[in-house]
C-alpha cells in the first residue's frame, strides 16, 4: 500500500512538475550530475505572484496611426491591398508603400506589430550628416514613443531608482574616399537603440526584438528603420511563484537551461561541485516580429556561480518560475 | 560505412536485396512500393542511431569496368528504428533537378548507411495529431524538439516526402488536399549539433539524430489531389501549367487564379469529379499579366449528381493515356499480399528477391486483383472506385465525414512553386568538404596563376598545414535559400555542390573562368573562406581565398564579377569567413584589385569570421522579399546584416567575436532591392564604398 501512495505522488509530483515547465527561451539544458547548490539571492526582487498572459490582437490607437502615417508621408492612397501571404498573417493588416517603394509601413494587430523602413534615409549617395549621438537617439526614440503613445513606464529601466532606460546601442559604419580630403574615411552613418518591454515590473527577455522597440537614425535624426513588437496581453492565469527551494529543485531536476550565448560554452555541467544562485530575476518570453504567439510565460533567470575544481566560473541559468498554485480570481 | 543493395524501378518500383548479416539488422530493402502518384517508398530494416544516404542510378552497371555510377538523391537520414521508410519524389533543389521517379522510365536504388550518431541525440515528437486523427484543409503540424545541444533542426515528413521547411522550427503548414484522401503517415526527425560550422583550426562538431514516432492520420477532403505539372511554371518557355485534382463526390468547381495582390486574373469552373485546366499563364480574355507569384483558389461544392470515374483516377496509370492496353512486367511479392506491382527488370535475370515476375496489361492486372496497387488508397477512395466500376454512383459515396464545399489554395508541397515565369534569376555555389575536411598548405601567391610560393593563411605558418572541417550545413543553406526564393518568383540559374563547383566558376575569364555567376542577377558562394596575413614580393596584394581542398585556392583578386543586361550579375554574396576583411579589402581597394566591376552593384561578405548555419540563406531571402504587412521587403545589403544577426541569435561556440557583416559596391547601389535598382555609377573604382555593420554579439 505504502508502495502504490508513493507511485502515485511520484504520478502526480511529475504532472505538477509538468505544469510548471512553461516554455523557456532556447537554451542549452543544464543537466548536472550532482553537486551542492546554495540560494544566496536576495528574495526581496522576487514576486510573490505573475501571470500567465493571452495575446489577443492589439488595438493601435487612430493617433498612432496618424503619426506613422506622417512619419512616412503616407496618404490612404498609399494603403496596399494585403497579399495572399499577408492575408494568411493577419487579415486585419495594414499595409502602406510609397511609390518609388522606398518607405513601406505594416500594422499587424494580430502579430502586435509595427514596421516602417525608408531605404533613402541612409542615402550613400550623400554625405554622412549630423548622425545624432547615442544619447540623442534615445530622446528620438522616446519622442516616437510618445507618438506611438506607448509609455515611458512599459520599458525596461537600468535601475528603479534611476529611471534611466535599459537600452542597448546600434551603429553602422561607413568606409569611402574622400575626394575633397583625399584620405579613406570610416565614420558612422546610422546609430539605434533597442528598448525592452516590461510589464508589471518584469522585462521581457532579450534585447527587445521580441517584445520591445528598435528605431536606427540616419543624417539629420531620419527614422531609417522602426519596429515595435508590442502584442496585446491579456491577463490570463495567476500563480504563486516557486519558493527558492522549488527552484533549486528544478534546477537539480535539469529543468533549467543555459541560455544563449553561452557564457562558459566548454563548461561540463557535470563536473560542477557547488552552484551558487547569486541573484534572481523574473522575465518574461516574448516572440520575433513575425512569430505568432498565443501565450507570454513568465521564467526565472538565475545568476549563478559553479565552483568546478578550483575554480569559480559564472553561469547564468533560465529557469521556471510558477508554483503550481493558482491564483483564483 | 555498410551499404546495401539495389533496388529497380520501372513505371514505378520494386526491389529489395540485402547487405550483410550481424548480430544487428543486415542493412536491406524490406519493401519498396509507389504511392497513388508514382513515388517510391522504399522501406529498409535499419538499426537506432544509424544514418542513412539514399543514392540513385538510371542504370545499373554502366560504368565501363561494369560498375554502378551512384549519385546522392538523399542524405543525413536518421534511423526510424529497426525499419526505416522514405519516399522518392525527385531533389528538385538540385540544378539540374533529379527528376520525380514518375517522370523516370527506370531508377535503382542503395541506401548507404552512413555512420552513427556521436554526438547528443535530440528527442522529437508531433503533438499537434494523435493517431487516428481524420483531419482536412491547411494542417499545421506542430512538433515538439528537445537537446542538450545548442543547434537544432527539425523536418517533417508525409509517407515520408520531406516537407517545406518551418519558419519557426515547429510549425509546419501542410494542405491536405494536395494528398488523396485516406491514410497517411507522419513523422519528423530532428538533428542536434554541438556548434556552428565551418571555424577555423578543424573545430569538432559532434551531431545527433532522432526520428519521432509515427502519427497514422486520415486525410478526408471534398478536393483531394490538387496537383501541378510544371514545378516552376515558364509560359515563356512553351510551358502551359496543368492544374488537376480530384473531388470525392461529383462537385460543380471554380478555379480563380489570383495574383499577389489577391485580384482574380483568370477563372475556369465546371462540373465532375476532377478538374483539369491547362494554364497558358495569361488572364481572362488572353491578357497579358506579369511574372509574379500567383495563388490558385479551388472551390467545389457537391452537386448531389452521379459521378463518372476521373480518367488516371484508377491508381495505376500516370496519365490518361496510360490506360492504353501495353503489356508490362508486373510482379507479386512472395507473401502475395499486396497489390501487383509494375516493374521492370534490369539488367535481365537480376534477382528479383523471390518476387514473382509476370507479363500483363494493366486491364488484365486489375481483372487479376480489384486492390489498387496505392499504399495509401483510402476506403473512401476505393468505395468510389468500385461504385464507378459499377457505372453508377453518387455523393452519398462520400465518407460523412467529408465536407459537402471546400476551398483550398495551392500548391504548398514541394516541388511546385506559385510562380508564372521569373522575377530574376540566381545561382549558388557551395561547398560541404565531405567526407572529412581537409588538410592544405596555405595558398600560393603571385602571378601568374598560380606559383608554388605559399604564404600565411589564417595567422598559420607559411609553408605549414591547415586543417579545416566539413561544412554538411551548406546544403541546408542553399536550401533554404533556394526555397524561399523560388516561392518569390525567382529561378535559379545553377547550384553547383561541391564536385560541380569548380574554380573556373569563379575567375575571371582571362584567367580561365567560365563566367557563370555574370548569367545570373544574384550569386552566393558558401566555402571556408581565409585571408592572408602578409604580401610577398612577387604579389603585393594581402589576398583572401576560397579553398577547394588540398593546396587549391581562388584569389578573390582575380575574379571579376558583375555583368549588364536582363540576366547580369548586379549582387554577389560571399559567405565564407574573413573573404572581405579589412585589412584584405583595403589592400585589394589600394591596387584596385577588388572584384568590383562597373555592373556589380554590390558585394557583400564577412569582414570578420563568421558561422554556418541551416538557416541563414534563408534568411536573407526572407528579408529580400520580406512581405509589405511586414514592413516590406529589405535592402539587398541591409537584408545581408539583418540574416546575421537573426541567424547568430543563438550563437554559441564563439571565441572569436565579434562578428561583423560588410557590403561593398558603387554608392548609388545601396538602396538596391530586388525589385527596385539602379544601375551602378561606376567608373572610378575609388568611389567604391563599404558598410560594416556587428551582426554578434
Amino acid at each position: 500500500m505504502k508502495l502504490f501512495f508513493l507511485t502515485w505522488s511520484a504520478v502526480l509530483l511529475s504532472l505538477f512538475v509538468v505544469r510548471a515547465g512553461e516554455p523557456l527561451p532556447k537554451g542549452q539544458a543544464f543537466q548536472p550530475v550532482h553537486f551542492e547548490i546554495v540560494w544566496a539571492a536576495p528574495t526581496n526582487k522576487q514576486p510573490t505572484a505573475l501571470w500567465i498572459y493571452k495575446n489577443v490582437p492589439q488595438e493601435f490607437s487612430a493617433r498612432a496611426i496618424s503619426n506613422l502615417l506622417a512619419l512616412g508621408s503616407f496618404t490612404m492612397r498609399d494603403a496596399k491591398k494585403l497579399s495572399d501571404e499577408d492575408r494568411s498573417i493577419d487579415k486585419n493588416g495594414l499595409a502602406f508603400a510609397s511609390e518609388d517603394e522606398k518607405r513601406y509601413l505594416g500594422i499587424s494587430p494580430a502579430l502586435g506589430l509595427i514596421s516602417y523602413q525608408d531605404q533613402k534615409a541612409d542615402d550613400m549617395m550623400k554625405p554622412v550628416k549630423n548622425v545624432p549621438s547615442d544619447a540623442k537617439v534615445e530622446k528620438l526614440a522616446l519622442k516616437l514613443l510618445d507618438q506611438l503613445g506607448i509609455p515611458r513606464s512599459d520599458f525596461a529601466t537600468k535601475s528603479e531608482k534611476s529611471g534611466n532606460l535599459l537600452s542597448f546601442k546600434n551603429k553602422m559604419t561607413r568606409g569611402y574616399f574622400d575626394q575633397k580630403k583625399k584620405k579613406f574615411v570610416r565614420e558612422v552613418d546610422e546609430r539605434g537603440i533597442f528598448l525592452i518591454r516590461r510589464i508589471d515590473g518584469v522585462n521581457f527577455a532579450g534585447i527587445g526584438v521580441a517584445g520591445g522597440f528598435h528605431a536606427d537614425f540616419a543624417s539629420y535624426g531620419k527614422v531609417a528603420q522602426l519596429e515595435l513588437v508590442w502584442r496585446n496581453l491579456q491577463p490570463y492565469q495567476r500563480y504563486e511563484t516557486a519558493s527558492p527551494e522549488q527552484i533549486m529543485a528544478w534546477v537539480k531536476e535539469g529543468k533549467a537551461v543555459m541560455p544563449y550565448p553561452l557564457m562558459n560554452p566548454d563548461l561540463n555541467p557535470g563536473e560542477i561541485s557547488k552552484l551558487t544562485i547569486n541573484d534572481f530575476s523574473p522575465l518574461y518570453k516574448g516572440a520575433l516580429a513575425d512569430e505568432p504567439q498565443e501565450f507570454t510565460f513568465p521564467f526565472a533567470k538565475l545568476d549563478c556561480v559553479a565552483s568546478v575544481g578550483k575554480t569559480n566560473v559564472n553561469l547564468q541559468l533560465y529557469c521556471p518560475i510558477l508554483s503550481t498554485n493558482r491564483i483564483k480570481p | 560505412m555498410k551499404t546495401t543493395k539495389l533496388t529497380l524501378i520501372g513505371l514505378s518500383l520494386l526491389a529489395v536485396f540485402t547487405g550483410r548479416g550481424f548480430c544487428q539488422n543486415a542493412l536491406q530493402f524490406t519493401g519498396v512500393g509507389a504511392t497513388s502518384e508514382n513515388a517510391i517508398q522504399l522501406h529498409w530494416a535499419s538499426n537506432s542511431n544509424e544514418v542513412y544516404e539514399v543514392d540513385y542510378a538510371d542504370q545499373l552497371a554502366g560504368n565501363p569496368d561494369g560498375s554502378t555510377a551512384w549519385k546522392k538523391l538523399y542524405g543525413d537520414f536518421p534511423s526510424q528504428g529497426t525499419n526505416t521508410f522514405w519516399l522518392d519524389t525527385g531533389d528538385y533543389n538540385r540544378s539540374p533537378y533529379i527528376l520525380h521517379p514518375k517522370a523516370m522510365p527506370m531508377r535503382f536504388y542503395r541506401v548507404v548507411m552512413t555512420g552513427v550518431n556521436d554526438g547528443s541525440n535530440p528527442t522529437i515528437t508531433i503533438t499537434s495529431l494523435t493517431n487516428g486523427a481524420t483531419v482536412s484543409g491547411d494542417l499545421t503540424v506542430t512538433v515538439s524538439v528537445s537537446s542538450d545541444q545548442p543547434i537544432v533542426r527539425s523536418r517533417l515528413f508525409v509517407d515520408g516526402e520531406e516537407m517545406p521547411s518551418s519558419d519557426d522550427g515547429t510549425n509546419f503548414v501542410i494542405n491536405t488536399c494536395e494528398w488523396p484522401n485516406g491514410n497517411h503517415t507522419l513523422f519528423a526527425v530532428a538533428k542536434a549539433q554541438s556548434g556552428y560550422e565551418g571555424f577555423p583550426n578543424n573545430r569538432s562538431v559532434t551531431y545527433g539524430r532522432s526520428a519521432s514516432p509515427y502519427v497514422n492520420v486520415t486525410f478526408d477532403n471534398l478536393i483531394t489531389r490538387v496537383a501541378f505539372s510544371e514545378p516552376f511554371f515558364e509560359p515563356a518557355l512553351g510551358q502551359t501549367q496543368q492544374v488537376t485534382a480530384a473531388f470525392a463526390a461529383n462537385s460543380d468547381w471554380a478555379l480563380q487564379i489570383q495574383d499577389e495582390d489577391g485580384n482574380t486574373v483568370r477563372n475556369a469552373s465546371g462540373s465532375g469529379t476532377s478538374l483539369a485546366f491547362g494554364w497558358d499563364g495569361k488572364g481572362d480574355g488572353g491578357t497579358n499579366i506579369p511574372d509574379g507569384v500567383y495563388t490558385y483558389l479551388i472551390s467545389a461544392q457537391t452537386n448531389g449528381q452521379a459521378f463518372s470515374m476521373m480518367s488516371g483516377g484508377n491508381g495505376f496509370s500516370i496519365s490518361a493515356s496510360a490506360a492504353e492496353e501495353v503489356t508490362e512486367l508486373w510482379a507479386l511479392s512472395p507473401e502475395s499480399s499486396g497489390p501487383p506491382l509494375p516493374l521492370a527488370i534490369y539488367p535481365p535475370g537480376f534477382d528479383t528477391n523471390g518476387f514473382e515476375i509476370f507479363a500483363a496489361s494493366q486491364s488484365e492486372v486489375q481483372a487479376l486483383t480489384k486492390t489498387v496497387m496505392s499504399l495509401n488508397k483510402s476506403a473512401t477512395s476505393a468505395k468510389l472506385e468500385e461504385a464507378s466500376a459499377d457505372g453508377g454512383g453518387s455523393a452519398n459515396a462520400m465518407d460523412a465525414n467529408t465536407p459537402s464545399g471546400q476551398s483550398t489554395t495551392a500548391p504548398v508541397r514541394p516541388p511546385t512553386k506559385k510562380v508564372k515565369g521569373q522575377k530574376g534569376k540566381f545561382g549558388i555555389a557551395y561547398l560541404q568538404y565531405l567526407p572529412a575536411g581537409f588538410t592544405g598548405h596555405g595558398p600560393p601567391t603571385g602571378l601568374p596563376y598560380p606559383l608554388t610560393q605559399f604564404i600565411a593563411v589564417d595567422g598559420h605558418s607559411a609553408n605549414g598545414n591547415v586543417e579545416d572541417a566539413q561544412v554538411i550545413v551548406f546544403k541546408d543553406t542553399a536550401d533554404g535559400f533556394i526555397n524561399r526564393m523560388e516561392n518569390a518568383g525567382w529561378k535559379r540559374g545553377f547550384v553547383h555542390a561541391n564536385d560541380d563547383f569548380i574554380p573556373a566558376d569563379l575567375k575571371k575569364t582571362s584567367l580561365g573562368g567560365n563566367g557563370i555567376f555574370n548569367t545570373v542577377n544574384i550569386g552566393i558562394t558558401m566555402t571556408h573562406g581565409s585571408y592572408a596575413t602578409a604580401t610577398t614580393a612577387s604579389d603585393p596584394v594581402l589576398n583572401t581565398y576560397w579553398w577547394f581542398g588540398a593546396n587549391n585556392f581562388v584569389k578573390l583578386a582575380d575574379c571579376s564579377f558583375g555583368s549588364s543586361g536582363t540576366n547580369g550579375l548586379r549582387w554577389m554574396a560571399l559567405l565564407g569567413c574573413s573573404m572581405l576583411r579589412d585589412d584584405n579589402y583595403q589592400s585589394m581597394y589600394n591596387h584596385l584589385k577588388l572584384p568590383i566591376n562597373n555592373n556589380l552593384h554590390l558585394l557583400l561578405g564577412c569582414n570578420t569570421f563568421a558561422g554556418a548555419t541551416a538557416d541563414i540563406g534563408k534568411l536573407w531571402a526572407k528579408k529580400m522579399t520580406r512581405s509589405q504587412l511586414l514592413g516590406g521587403p529589405k535592402p539587398i545589403w541591409q537584408s545581408w546584416y539583418e540574416a546575421g544577426r537573426e541567424a547568430y541569435a543563438g550563437a554559441t561556440n564563439i571565441n572569436n567575436g565579434p562578428w561583423v557583416f560588410r557590403a561593398a559596391g558603387w554608392p548609388n547601389c545601396f538602396g538596391d532591392t530586388l525589385k527596385e535598382y539602379e544601375d551602378p555609377n561606376s567608373g572610378n573604382p575609388a568611389n567604391i564604398t563599404y558598410q560594416d555593420q556587428q551582426v554578434w554579439p
